[in-house]
């Protein structure tokens, strides 16, 4: 993980705008958001569907375009940065997390993490293998790490998920309804991790429309139709 | 090896059906345009070379008999490179079967062949008292076995079979190869055992292939100075230069329908790839957004999708390469015994070789090019969020109108018809590749009508039912007085054949004509007229002629005159009509017998009979055993007969060359069907395994297996039924062309133009039982998973 500067925001949002084009006109997915996120923050976003929680993780990775405004973070101006220089930014300093695990099925989970060190320079051949044993076994899926997505349960896929976000030693990480497709029980080995991630200094922006989530971080901030209506229990706050 | 290659290869293997179909669909297309492209290069190139090697004459003078002296005066003259003496004999024997057959004889010279030399296939060359036999004709003889034959005299020899040959210069003087009798070959010492003179009248020359063609004619008339010098005189002279195989005109059809093939195979193979490489991409978008989301650039992605296709080119190369020029070898083995000539043994040629590499290396990854710069371009967002169910349109849309109005077809069905047009640019590219091979299936039995529809019409030249040829010229009132007592005929009518030369402005002998004499009053003959018209009763200096003479002189027309050498005299003729017949290089001609009887000094005689058979004979099928019959009658009688055939076997023969063309579209179209079936099957199972997810959702709402498979095979038909549509519209000018292709090279102007139901039914009945086929597989496939396993994301 690089060094941050803990009175720095990691991530700063100013004015930004996200404006779809539907069928029945332009639908505002969020507007003028404000925000900053501090080194360490461990954040929950909550709303219901449709209030704009996923579109600001897409505006934070860089994974879809703003429409008005600026992101940075860590420093970079991320709505500056071309698609590839913004592939190649995100792998190397975020860790995202999707409902939907997304994972290569024709890889085993231990490929799945290396594939993204690979893309991101960072493979060197026989270490990065150990490292994303070591990541494995963070997760406590070491045994299985040569074993297709196919072949293990979905609690299971996205812990792989969150091993292969820290690949790179991301300085944030960012988890889309990491627990959405989960029962409870899954759900709560899931949060155990994400805690020990804090606990390791780690950033976490982390979105949910349950809002007992909001039990569980730090800072918890409320969207409604694609604006923040509460920010609560900030630890930076300006 | 580093991960993201390992995701290459993983996604070789991990769906192995694809791997196979997009293996499969890249090998055959390679394949194909490899095999034609061999064979379009080599074909004449073996011909002509296999020819070559036999050291093919010249010239050829048929003089008064000559020995060895005259032979080494021959070789004296200036820009003669060689000179053989030859004798040709006709005999019959008795074949395997216990049947007199009909051979022609050459004395093998006595100091050796150097020209028109036979290769030698099986056993060893003849001695005294022995003989070889050609392989063209299956005798049922062979090797060891002992031949019986009978001379003109009527006296029976044996004679052992020491060995089998191959003569390429069979068909190149007199008869077409396919009417020629079987070949047999003895030496020069066994003439006066065979109650022959010991001597040769045929003079065989060969000339410095660096000569011009008038450089030629001035050696052949020192040639003609030399022997009638000896106190000789020359019947016949024949320039053959530039030398060709006899065949060779079936080859250059060959070659032109293999350079039309092979313009549509790559066309097809293209098609074919593309269809292959855009399905195969749809499946990995989803990926790519993966990929980028965890820090792929596009140029990695790019990078890692160029290596899996080019693995796939370098496995489909693999197969095809070395199967190709391998398929093509056997092939060419098959037409080369069929045309009599030599083919090559089995050699890459460069060419084709190239040619499959570029298309091979190229083409899949143009094919792939575009889906992969549109998957690589996609935003992260959208490719992860791509969930296997194609967004649909809602009612307003214009198709769906259309549907709604079709009244008794039920939902699902609807569903089925809409399936099909969904993804337009794959289903225009499959239509194509099938369309394509289909419109071709179904030329080739046009083609083939319009070959069946000529080979009638020549049938009616020889509408006699018995020919038999004597090898001296008999009184045509006596052979008439004999016949008309005997049981089974109806009547006969006498034909005279003689040997000519076309004389040229120069006073050169130019062309070697083959002249028949024919009643002009004759109803055996209906002639297939291309201008003018047919001998008329009181008809004199008119002459008929062939198609050769159109090919060769453009400007020859009716009411022209022409010169032709015949029995050493110079006669002028007066052209009334051009008639085609069974389209070889031979220069034949009709005149009316009489006066050719006037010129050749045979007034009221002749050599050869037509005989038709009683109503009864024929309509007991009798006609074999009446041949049999008049020929035993006349030997009987001391009449020298040559042979005596059925016509319906002289047809037969004759046009077993357009038999082969056939057999060889019909393996070229089962080729192209197989590249389109191919094609519909990728098609089919690549569309089943993209709506796998789709699939699932219908069935976890209710649709059972059975419906599920009968929608994706209600789409594979529908396919199959517009492509067959589309190629029955093509297959017309596409007949045309390829009608066009063969009539003018081998009967060097176009013809018939048949069109036979037969194709169109048959192709109709293939695409029907492909298309199933083709849908079945993958549907059954697509019913067998669990909703569970097609619902599961990874």
């Amino acid at each position: 993980m690089k060094e941050q500067n803990a009175s720095q925001p990691l991530i700063k949002i100013e004015s930004l705008v996200k404006t779809y084009q539907t069928g029945a006109g332009p639908f505002d997915a969020l507007r003028s958001i404000d925000l900053n996120v501090y080194p360490g923050e461990y954040v929950g976003v909550i709303g219901k569907s449709g209030a704009g929680k996923t579109t600001l993780i897409n505006m934070i990775s860089g994974i879809d375009q703003i429409t008005s405004g600026q992101v940075f973070v860590n420093g970079t101006a991320v709505h500056e940065l071309k698609e590839d220089a913004l592939a190649h930014w995100r792998g190397l300093n975020l860790g995202v997390i999707y409902q939907s695990f997304n994972l290569l099925p024709m890889l085993s989970l231990r490929d799945n993490i290396t594939l993204a060190m690979d893309f991101c320079g960072q493979y060197r051949s026989g270490k990065s293998e150990q490292k994303a044993l070591q990541l494995l076994e963070d997760v406590e899926l070491a045994e299985h790490a040569h074993k297709p997505p196919a072949y293990i349960s979905g609690g299971q896929k996205q812990r792989v998920a969150i091993a292969r976000a820290l690949a790179n030693d991301p300085a944030v990480i960012l988890a889309d309804e990491p627990t959405g497709r989960l029962d409870t029980t899954t759900a709560e080995t899931i949060y155990e991790i994400f805690d020990k991630l804090i606990q390791q200094g780690r950033t976490i922006v982390m979105v949910s429309h349950d809002r007992s989530l909001s039990k569980r971080v730090e800072r918890v901030i409320e969207l409604a139709d694609g604006q923040i209506v509460s920010d609560t229990g900030r630890s930076h706050a300006s | 090896m580093r991960p993201r290659w390992r995701k290459v290869f993983a996604d070789l293997w991990g769906n192995k059906t694809r791997f196979v179909l997009v293996v499969l669909s890249l090998t055959v297309g390679l394949f194909t345009v490899g095999m034609i492209a061999a064979g379009y290069i080599s074909i004449l190139e073996d011909m002509q070379n296999g020819y070559d090697s036999i050291n093919p004459a010249d010239l050829r003078y048929i003089t008064d008999p000559f020995d060895t002296e005259l032979l080494e005066r021959v070789r004296r003259v200036d820009g003669v490179t060689d000179a053989d003496g030859e004798v040709r004999l006709n005999w019959q024997f008795m074949d395997g079967e216990g049947e007199w057959k009909n051979m022609t004889i050459r004395v093998l010279p006595e100091d050796g062949q150097t020209i028109d030399r036979v290769e030698l296939q099986e056993g060893a060359y003849p001695e005294n008292r022995e003989i070889m036999l050609d392989i063209h004709i299956d005798t049922q003889l062979g090797v060891g076995d002992t031949v019986l034959v009978q001379l003109p005299s009527g006296t029976q020899k044996q004679l052992p079979i020491t060995g089998i040959v191959q003569d390429q210069t069979i068909g190149e003087i007199a008869t077409s190869y396919f009417v020629a009798p079987s070949f047999g070959y003895v030496t020069y010492e066994s003439l006066p055992w065979l109650e022959e003179p010991l001597s040769y009248d045929n003079l065989l020359v060969t000339v410095d292939p660096n000569l011009s063609a008038d450089e030629i004619d001035q050696v052949s008339q020192n040639v003609i100075r030399v022997i009638e010098q000896s106190g000789r005189s020359i019947s016949s002279v024949m320039n053959l230069t530039p030398t060709a195989h006899p065949n060779a005109g079936y080859i250059t059809a060959m070659s032109g329908l293999l350079a039309l093939l092979g313009t549509f195979s790559v066309f097809l193979s293209g098609f074919l790839v593309f269809n292959s490489m855009t399905s195969l991409f749809a499946q990995q978008v989803q990926f790519i957004g993966i990929m980028k989301g965890i820090g792929a650039q596009r140029k990695t992605i790019i990078q890692m999708y160029t290596v899996f296709i080019l693995i796939f080119s370098l496995i489909a190369m693999a197969i095809s390469i070395p199967t190709a020029g391998r398929a093509w070898t056997g092939l060419a083995a098959f037409f080369s015994s069929r045309l009599n000539y030599a083919s090559s043994e089995f050699h890459y040629v460069p060419l084709a070789v190239g040619l499959q590499i570029v298309i091979g290396l190229i083409l899949p990854q143009l094919a792939g090019i575009m889906p992969i710069l549109r998957a690589s371009k996609i935003s992260v967002q959208e490719a992860i969020s791509q969930t296997g169910i194609e967004v649909e349109s809602t009612g307003k849309d214009k198709k769906e109108k259309q549907t709604k109005k079709i009244k008794g077809i039920s939902r699902p069905e609807l569903i089925a018809i809409r399936n099909t047009f969904r993804r337009k640019g794959r289903l225009i590219l499959t239509l194509i590749t099938l369309s394509l091979g289909g419109a071709m299936f179904i030329a080739t039995f046009n083609v083939r009508a319009s070959l069946q529809t000529y080979v009638d019409r020549v049938a009616k030249y020889l509408l006699a039912d018995v020919s038999i040829n004597f090898d001296r010229n008999y009184p045509i009132q006596e052979i008439e007085m004999l016949t008309s007592t005997f049981l089974g005929i109806e009547s006969v009518e006498p034909r005279a054949m003689a040997y000519c030369q076309l004389i040229d402005e120069n006073g050169d002998a130019a062309e070697n004509v083959e002249m028949l004499g024919a009643p002009p009053e004759s109803t055996l003959i209906e002639p297939i007229l291309i201008r003018g018209r047919w001998l008329m009763p009181g008809d004199e200096k008119a002459i008929v002629l062939n198609e050769a003479f159109l090919a060769e002189y453009p400007d020859l027309d009716v009411g022209d005159t022409i010169t032709l050498y015949v029995n050493r005299r110079e006669v002028d003729w007066t052209i009334v009509g051009f008639f085609q017949f069974i389209g070889n290089d031979s220069f034949i001609v009709y005149v009316p017998l009489d006066y050719l009887n006037a010129v050749t000094g045979n007034i009221n005689q002749a050599s050869n009979f037509q005989i038709v058979a009683t109503p009864e004979v024929i309509e007991n099928e009798q006609v074999d055993e009446l041949v049999a019959q008049v020929d035993t009658f006349f030997r009987d009688k001391g009449f020298h007969v040559n042979s005596t055939t059925s016509s319906a076997d002289t047809a037969g023969n004759a046009t077993l060359g357009l038999d082969t063309l056939t057999t060889f579209l019909l393996i070229m179209a089962g080729l192209i069907a197989l590249v389109g079936s191919i094609g519909l099957t990728g098609t089919m199972s690549m569309n089943v395994m993209e709506r796998t997810r789709e699939i699932g959702v219908m069935r976890a709402i209710g649709a059972t297996d059975a419906q599920v498979m009968r929608q994706v095979i209600i789409e594979g038909t529908l396919i199959g039924l517009m492509s067959w549509v589309i190629a029955t519209i093509v297959a017309f000018p596409l007949s045309y062309f390829m009608s066009y292709i063969i009539n003018v090279s081998i009967f060097g102007m176009f013809g018939d133009f048949t069109v036979t139901a037969t194709g169109f039914l048959i192709w109709f009945g293939i695409v029907g039982v492909l298309s199933m086929i083709a849908s079945i597989m993958p549907a059954r496939n697509a019913a067998k998973l669990t909703i569970r396993e097609v619902l599961a994301y990874e």
